[in-house]
C-alpha cells in the first residue's frame, strides 16, 4: 500500500495550521532569550545593547501571544461544562491573577543586574 | 451553458505500485456533488475509477477524501462551489489501498481501544439498574454522539501524522461521550487506557484542525484536552482511590 503522510510543508496548507505553527514558534523566541541569559554577560557596546532591545522584545511578545491564547484555550477545556459568557468571565479572571502574579515578581523578587 | 466540471483524481494503482494525477471533464449539473460526479466519471468514463460510498447523505462517513487540499465528505461538497479544476485525493495519513480508497485499520483499532460502549451501572445484586438519563445529562454529550467515525480528524492531524502511537481526535471523542455517560461504570478503566503507554491522548497539542474539517461539529479537540484533564486528575488520585487499596 502507498503510504500518505501530509506534506513536508503541512504548516502553510490552512489558516489553523499557520495560527498553530505562529503559537508553537513563540516558543523559539522565548527559548532564545533564555540562551541569551545565559550569554549576555559576554555582549557589551552599542551591537549588545541591540541585540538585547531585539531578544528582549521578541522574547516578551512571543510570551505574550503564547500566554494570551494558552489562557484563552484553556478555559474551554476545564472538567465544567462552561457557558462562552462564563468562559470570557474566566479568561478575564485568569488574565487578572496573571497580571498580579507578574506584579509580584516584578516587584518583590526580581533582581535588576 | 456552464462550464463542465474539471475533476483531477490522484490515482494510484496497487498492482503497477504507479501513483499519477487523472483530469476527467464531466457536463456541469447544478447539483452535482463531488461525490455524483466521481459516480458519474466511473459510470460513463472511466470504470476503474475506485472511491468508497454508501449513503450519499453526510451520515456514513465512507467517503471521505481530499478536496482541494482539504479533508471533506464528498457527497455533502458542492461542485459548483468549487474553484475548478477541482483536486480530489484519497484521505491523508492513512495508506492507500487504491485511488481514493484508504485503508483505515489503524484509526478503527483506536476506537476498539477506549472501550466505545456502555457499561451499565449495576446494583449490588449485579441486575442492571433502570438506566434514565435527564435532557441536562444526555447534553453533556450531545455533541460528541454525533460522530460518524469518518476518520477526516486523523486525516487532518499532524500529530497523528508524526506520531501513530497517538489515539488520535475520533477516538478520544469517543472516549469522551462515554466518560461523560451518566449510565456508565467503567469510567477509571476507559480513563486508564486513554492515559496508558499506548495509544494515549498527551502528544496531542493542540492543533485543532480536527475540530474545523469535522462535519458533524463535534469538537474532537475539546474532547482530547479534556481528557487529558481528567487523566491528570485520575493520575493524582488514583492512589488513594478506595479500589486501587481493595488490589493491594
Amino acid at each position: 500500500m502507498k503510504k500518505n503522510d501530509l506534506h513536508r510543508l503541512w504548516f502553510f496548507q490552512t489558516p489553523t495550521y499557520v495560527l498553530y505553527f505562529i503559537r508553537e514558534l513563540t516558543g523559539f523566541f522565548i527559548a532564545l532569550y533564555f540562551v541569551y541569559f545565559i550569554v549576555f554577560p559576554f555582549l557589551f557596546g552599542p551591537v549588545g545593547a541591540l541585540i538585547h532591545k531585539v531578544i528582549e522584545y521578541s522574547a516578551l511578545v512571543a510570551a505574550l501571544i503564547h500566554t494570551i491564547t494558552w489562557l484563552f484555550v484553556s478555559t474551554s477545556v476545564t472538567s465544567f461544562d462552561l457557558k462562552p459568557a462564563q468562559q470570557a468571565v474566566l479568561f478575564f479572571f485568569l488574565i487578572l491573577a496573571w497580571i498580579a502574579v507578574s506584579f509580584f515578581i516584578l516587584r518583590y523578587l526580581y533582581v535588576p543586574f | 451553458m456552464p462550464l463542465p466540471f474539471r475533476i483531477s483524481v490522484e490515482r494510484y494503482d496497487p498492482d503497477t505500485g504507479k501513483s499519477y494525477t487523472q483530469e476527467y471533464e464531466i457536463p456541469a449539473q447544478e447539483h452535482f456533488t463531488v461525490l455524483d460526479a466521481l459516480n458519474e466519471i466511473k459510470d460513463t468514463q472511466d470504470g476503474t475509477l475506485t472511491h468508497r460510498f454508501s449513503c450519499k447523505m453526510g451520515i456514513c462517513g465512507s467517503c471521505g477524501m481530499m478536496v482541494n487540499g482539504k479533508p471533506v465528505l464528498s457527497c455533502t461538497t458542492q461542485c459548483a462551489e468549487l474553484p475548478m479544476p477541482i483536486a480530489v485525493a484519497p484521505m491523508r495519513n492513512f495508506p492507500v489501498i487504491k485511488d481514493l480508497v484508504v485503508d483505515l485499520d489503524d484509526g478503527m483499532r483506536k476506537l476498539r481501544t477506549v472501550m466505545p460502549y456502555m457499561n451499565f451501572v449495576r446494583n449490588t445484586s449485579s441486575e442492571v439498574r433502570p438506566q434514565k438519563q435527564s435532557p441536562r445529562e444526555r447534553l453533556k454529550i450531545d455533541q460528541t454522539s454525533q460522530c460518524i467515525k469518518c476518520m477526516l480528524c486523523y486525516s487532518a492531524c499532524p500529530v497523528y501524522s508524526a506520531d501513530k502511537n497517538f489515539l488520535g481526535p475520533a477516538a478520544s471523542a469517543l472516549a469522551y461521550r462515554y466518560n461523560e455517560d451518566s449510565r456508565d461504570s467503567s469510567r477509571g478503566e476507559r480513563l486508564d487506557r486513554v492515559i496508558g503507554t499506548q495509544d494515549t491522548v498527551w502528544s496531542c497539542s493542540f492543533v485543532g484542525e480536527c475540530s474545523r474539517v469535522c462535519p458533524k461539529r463535534v469538537d474532537p479537540a475539546k474532547a482530547v484536552q479534556r481528557l487529558k484533564v481528567m487523566g491528570a486528575l485520575r493520575m493524582l488520585t488514583k492512589p488513594f482511590s478506595r479500589k486501587s487499596h481493595e488490589k493491594k
